[in-house]
Order: structure tokens, then sequence, then C-alpha cells
């Protein structure tokens, strides 16, 4: 990952963030917003050389997402950076050009990130239901930011053997 | 010319002096009954100086449109600007008739994660705004100041499980704690109060307003009404209320930050 496409994907995660804030809430689906940066993460994860590289993606993540929130700041991190620590070390035996296995990284991560929150917010059958929309939301977004951001030229690395 | 014409000639010369000698006014309804008759001829004349070529109307249907598309978008800007006037009138005299200093603060985000309710308002700890201030605004109780920092703040909003407020109910003076619903997914945001007394007969539709204790809201702040009322299943020894909050919290665009209470 090169300093212009690190770059990218920072300001890509705070715009994310920023949208996600401005977004408003969707009424017909029970008041859940779109939520933008479990997709972005995903792709970062699926992007990174190294786990560690992930990580510094989810918490880059989770802290901004925290920072327009009234949730505990930094509780975002965890619920984004175990997730994607878990991809980024299966990368090497994952397709990653396949849509589904973007999608599946998208859900995994809005998933478990999800989980995290309502672990703190307490949960519920509502709460679960919501964390598969979510989940749902995300693997949608995923293979659409990879997408976008294989137009802007970032293309997914090679694993290195 | 013959002598029968000679007669004509001379019966209109007699004719035309005779009406010259009648009154103005018999003269004034000829004029005004001939200026009847002749306009319509006239007004048809002036059709034919507008006859334009093709391109020219097209070009003027062109200029006609952009200015009429121009003057949509002031129409709607005006449209805006003359609701948000409203809206501040509204709270402005609010302001008034309350007993506490505000401030007057506009919504420019709401939060990022779908867990937490909460806004974010533009101001910060420049306008005297710390953690802990009531958020009102003309029709109700919005919620506290969470995290202040410079040019914004963050409000816990009513809707939050977090967000507690102690509450009283209108009529039957009944105390309770009002907090955002536990469920975390719904499509008509609402709150429950707690800890209301088994013994008190709550009406469908009863208000509920701040009690000022705790130290953060202050006293008769309209919270929401009750919807419904249900024992707690766990203890048996209290009512859980159902409220719907009085803010619009899908519409909220300005509120008001408490910064002293009188």
């Amino acid at each position: 990952m090169t300093l212009a496409s690190s770059t990218l994907l920072t300001i890509l995660i705070l715009l994310c963030a920023a949208g996600q804030a401005a977004l408003p809430p969707l009424t017909w689906l029970g008041g859940v917003r779109i939520e933008l940066l479990p997709g972005v993460v995903a792709f970062g994860a699926l992007t990174a050389t190294t786990p560690t590289r992930a990580v510094f993606i989810a918490t880059l993540a989770g802290l901004a997402q925290d920072a327009l929130s009234a949730g505990p700041f930094g509780l975002s991190v965890i619920g984004y950076a175990v997730p994607a620590v878990v991809v980024a070390g299966l990368r090497k035996s994952l397709d990653r050009d396949l849509p589904w296995v973007q999608s599946g990284a998208g859900a995994w991560i809005a998933g478990v990130a999800g989980l995290v929150a309502a672990v703190s917010t307490g949960f519920s059958f509502e709460a679960f239901v919501k964390i598969c929309l979510l989940a749902l939301m995300s693997a949608v977004i995923a293979p659409l930011v990879v997408f976008a951001t294989e137009l802007l030229g970032y293309r997914l690395e090679a694993v290195e053997e | 010319m013959r002598q029968k014409d000679w007669l004509i000639v001379g019966l209109l010369l007699v004719a035309w002096i005779i009406f010259l000698g009648q009154p103005t006014n018999v003269s004034a309804k000829l004029r005004h009954f001939l200026v009847r008759l002749t306009t319509p001829f006239v007004k048809l004349g002036d059709l034919f100086p507008t006859v334009k070529s093709r391109r020219q109307l097209d070009a003027a249907n062109d200029a006609l449109r952009a200015e009429n598309a121009r003057l949509r978008q002031l129409l709607h800007a005006v449209e805006e600007t003359e609701a948000e006037n409203l809206r501040l009138q509204t709270l402005l005299a609010f302001k008034k008739r309350a007993g506490f200093t505000t401030v007057a603060a506009r919504v420019v985000g709401r939060d990022s994660s779908n867990w937490w309710k909460s806004i974010q308002l533009d101001r910060g700890l420049g306008d005297g705004i710390h953690e802990n201030m009531a958020v009102l605004d003309a029709t109700g109780l919005i919620g506290k100041t969470v995290a202040v920092s410079h040019g914004e703040c963050r409000v816990l909003l009513l809707l939050d499980r977090n967000c507690k407020v102690s509450a009283l109910l209108q009529e039957s003076r009944e105390h309770g704690v009002v907090a955002g619903s536990v469920s975390a997914f719904q499509r008509v945001p609402r709150c429950e109060m707690s800890f209301v007394s088994r013994n008190v007969n709550v009406n469908t539709g009863e208000v509920v307003v701040s009690s000022g204790l705790g130290g953060i809201f202050p006293k008769g702040i309209r919270v929401g009404t009750v919807t419904s009322a249900q024992m707690d299943e766990d203890t048996g020894l209290y009512q859980n209320l159902a409220i719907a909050p009085a803010v619009d919290f899908s519409q909220l665009e300005e509120a008001l930050i408490i910064v002293r209470q009188e």
C-alpha cells in the first residue's frame, strides 16, 4: 500500500464517516441509517498486505465514526479491528476478486461491529434484526466500494507468497 | 350632379348642423359607441407587428424558460427562508417567555452510528456551552449536551436509553424516569417512563413534563404524552408508560441550549 493509496483511503474513511452522520434515517426500514464504513473497512482488510495495516484502517474508521457519535469513544475500533484482522489473516485463502467474497467480508465486519455495539446498548431481538439489516447493507456496499475504487485505479494487490 | 343628389347632400348638412347644436352628452354617447365599435379592429391590427420568425420565437422561449427556472429557484429559496423565519419566530417567542437564558443553535449533523441517538449542534465552548446542559425547542425537551468542543457540541437525544430525565405526569403529579426505549429497532421513535407507582390511574394522552429534579432539566418542560401503560412484569411494583415525545426529532433544525436557569 503506497502513501498515495493510504491517503486516498484515509480521505475515503473520513468522507464516509461524515456521510453517515449526514444521511437521514430510513423510516421504512425501522429508522436504520445506511452505514458506509463497514464496507470501506472490508475493502481495507481485503487490500491490506499485513494484518497490522488492516488494524490501522479499522482503527481510523472506528475513531472517525465514534467522533461523530454519542457512543463510547473507541468502541467501534474493537468492532471493526477484530473482524478486519480475521479477513486480513484469511487473505491468502480468499479469492478477493469475487463479489460475494467482498460481500461476505462486508457483512462479517458490519455484523461483528453491530454485535459489539449491541453489547454496549443492550441486546434484544430488535437489536439482532438491526444487526442483520446492517450486515445485509454492508454486503451490498462492500463490492460497490471495491468497484468504485477500481475505477479510480486502486487495484486489489497481489497476495505475497 | 343631379337634383336628387343635391337634395341628399343638403339634408346631410342640415342633419350635421342639427347634431352640432345638440348638448355635449349626446355627442359623447355617440363617441363612446363608435369607440366601442372600432376598438376590436384596432386590437386586431396590433397582431401584425408580433408575427416573428420561428427562430426568434424559439430564442424567446428558451430565454423565458431559463428565466422561469431561475425564478422557481428563487421562489424555493424564499419559501425556505420564510419557513425558517417562522420557526425562528416561534423559537424566539418561546425564548422570551421561558425563564432561563438560552443559546440558539443549528443542527449540523446526526449520529454516525445506528446504535446511539444524538445530534450535533453548531455551538461549543466559545458560546458558553458545557456538558450536561438541557437542550429544547418550542415544542419540548430534546436532550442534553454530552460532548462539547470548540464550535460544536453533541446532544444526547431523549430517544437514547442513556438520556434519563426525571419526569412528572401533569395531571396525577406522579414522578417517574423517562428514557429512550430499550428497543433498538423502531419505526416511530418513542420513550419509556418507568418507576411510576402501580396505584396511579394513568390516562392515555396525559402530558409528561420534566420534574426539575436532578439539576439538568428545568421543571415544567414538556417531554411528551402517554400512549400506553403496563405493569412492570419483573417486579410488579411499578408501571411502565410508553411515551410519544413532544419533539419531532426527524424534523429538528434549530434548538435552544439552556446555559443558565433563573
